[in-house]
């Protein structure tokens, strides 16, 4: 568990990063607080070359950082310990079957042999691997893989999460429950996970905040909350009926409205001043109100937004 | 750690009980048998030849096919995939992620390579040393058996550090290496052989077994077996095995390995 004085889980201070010739990671500084936070990018933005550093697998061509109390590339070991990486990859111990895979990571991360049994089954559980476990990993499904995967990510009871694409190649309930366990785990458990996915709905639906990746570079590091607030504040209202006496009285009372199809509204200003309003005309009107909501930002347009802004210059 | 190690060694001689590592492992054991006795089979009159030259020649028969030729294939085969293996599966990122998961599996491989290989060649040893009449097979066997416990160990040190080295051509860098070094290197009569594995191997055998057919001036084949005492050599195999294993350590801690699906930056 996190302690509470350590909300900052990841700084990082120009941390650059070369292959060669090519510069994966440019500069970046960040900071990360604890919760969940999205990391998004396209491919080639620099996501799985952070996670490398974040993890001490590549070594840092310049800059410092440092996770929870631990320098990187100087604590990698500790750093290793209470961090629980979920990869992309479909990677697999052949030859094992699940509950043994889960109990051979766990004896690597330090834990005798009867103790890593006991919580690999323990986190199966949790996992919702039951008779599975039994089998090879050979005949598993994607789904089962993606659980295995996220079983030996968190068999050690780590305080920071790195799940990258943990929703990938899952159908709907399946995923919904997946988020649903990353949820539990940050929410109820206190773990901090950096979730790193392609799959943006994934994110606005869990994530406290997001990093935005492109060109090696930091676009975008802010709390979700923030960033979906339009730049003008706005009330989305769904009506059940004709809307025209509607909009027309609003207008009436100096309400600028937009309206769009099957009874959606778009009503400029604030929403908390606007929400009694409707609600009083759509009653002078006999009119329902289906829903009002305040407007926000899509994660997509955010993303979009981020992702083709020029470079910075220096 | 020395739990991890013990992790990785267990999950490795699991590995090694499936089919094809069977099959394998009879095929280590039977290996020298075959050749062995083919030689013995197929010898005429050999032992009306000179005095002792029979003993001679099947006894360097023997330590050519068993600490030498056993010993290589098996662990070249065991330890020099060590880590490539893991990569080309993809599944090093799982094990390198852990506190000490890299060097545990290293070092668990290495030991699972080298408890794997000595007991097909000591099989292989057991049988082939009667079956070719080397005279004193108790003694013979004794020394070869010995130098399988020195070289087993020595050979999977050197395929694990090139392993480490050269992860995506290790196999072509370790058949080479044997080639120039242990096979040629080894036997030029200079000092350059002083510091192949197979010379301290030969002289251990040429003393152990008396083999003083090559121990004359006249032959020019000092310089093949030296005249270091058997212990100067032990201890001279027993660092190098060492050192060779905490260099693969030291650079596998310091190297950056990207899996082939690491495209992605």
């Amino acid at each position: 568990m996190i302690s509470r004085h350590m909300s900052v889980l990841i700084e990082l201070n120009e941390i650059t990063k070369d292959y060669g010739q090519f510069r994966a990671l440019d500069r970046v500084s960040l900071q990360i607080q604890s919760g969940i936070t999205g990391l998004l990018g396209p491919n080639g933005a620099g996501k799985s070359t952070l996670i490398k550093v974040l993890l001490g697998l590549v070594k840092l061509t310049s800059g410092r950082g440092r996770l929870l109390e631990f320098e990187l590339g100087r604590q990698s070991r500790e750093i290793r310990a209470c961090v629980g990486y979920m990869p992309e990859d479909d990677c697999f111990l052949h030859g094992m079957t699940g509950v043994e895979s889960v109990q051979f990571v766990a004896q690597l991360s330090k834990f005798p042999a009867t103790e890593g049994l006991r919580r690999a089954h323990e986190i199966l559980d949790f996992c919702g691997l039951t008779q599975e476990r039994y089998r090879t990993v050979e005949t598993y499904s994607t789904g089962m893989r993606q659980k295995l995967r996220f079983a030996q990510a968190i068999v050690h009871d780590p305080p920071v999460l790195i799940l990258d694409e943990p929703t990938s190649g899952l159908d709907p309930e399946e995923r919904e429950i997946m988020l649903n366990r990353i949820r539990v785990l940050a929410r109820d458990h206190g773990k901090a996970v950096l979730l790193c996915t392609h799959i943006l709905p994934d994110v606005q639906s869990i994530s406290d905040s997001v990093v935005i990746l492109a060109r090696g570079r930091v676009q975008v590091s802010e709390g979700l909350a923030q960033l979906s607030r339009p730049a003008t504040p706005s009330l989305e209202v769904r009506l059940h009926g004709n809307g025209d006496r509607f909009v027309e009285r609003l207008g009436a009372q100096g309400i600028v409205t937009t309206a769009g199809q099957n009874g959606f509204f778009v009503l400029q200003g604030s929403p908390e001043e606007l929400a009694a309003s409707v609600w009083r005309v759509a009653e002078e009107c006999g009119i329902g109100v289906r829903s009002m909501t305040p407007s926000r930002n899509s994660l997509e347009e955010i993303f979009l937004n981020a992702v083709r802004a020029e470079p910075q210059r220096d | 750690m020395i739990g991890s190690v013990v992790a990785v060694f267990s999950f490795e001689w699991k590995r090694a009980l499936t089919l094809p590592r069977k099959a394998w492992w009879l095929v280590l054991a039977a290996f020298p048998v075959f050749i062995a006795g083919l030689v013995r089979f197929t010898a005429v009159n050999h032992e009306n030849g000179p005095e002792g030259l029979w003993r001679h020649l099947s006894t360097w028969l023997l330590f050519a096919l068993v600490p030498m030729l056993v010993a290589m294939l098996g662990t070249l085969l065991w330890t020099t995939p060590a880590i490539s293996s893991e990569l080309e599966r993809r599944s090093w990122v799982y094990l390198a992620v852990r506190p000490h998961g890299a060097t545990a599996v290293l070092l668990g491989k290495y030991l699972a390579a080298v408890t794997w290989v000595i007991p097909p060649a000591l099989v292989g040893l057991t049988i082939a040393v009667p079956l070719t009449g080397t005279g004193d097979s108790w003694r013979v066997w004794r020394a070869l058996s010995g130098l399988v416990f020195l070289s087993c160990p020595a050979y999977a040190a050197i395929y694990l550090l090139l392993g480490v080295i050269f992860p995506r051509r290790a196999m072509v860098v370790a058949v080479a290496y044997t080639l120039v070094f242990e096979l040629v290197v080894s036997f030029i009569p200079a000092v350059i052989n002083k510091m192949t594995v197979q010379y301290r191997l030969r002289a251990l055998a040429a003393n152990w077994c008396d083999l003083n057919v090559f121990n004359t001036r006249e032959s020019g084949a000092m310089a093949l077996i030296g005249t270091e005492p058997p212990w100067h050599h032990i201890v001279t195999l027993v660092c190098l095995t060492f050192v060779l294993v905490a260099a693969a350590v030291v650079v596998l801690r310091a190297r950056e390995f990207s899996s082939s699906a690491d495209s992605d930056t």
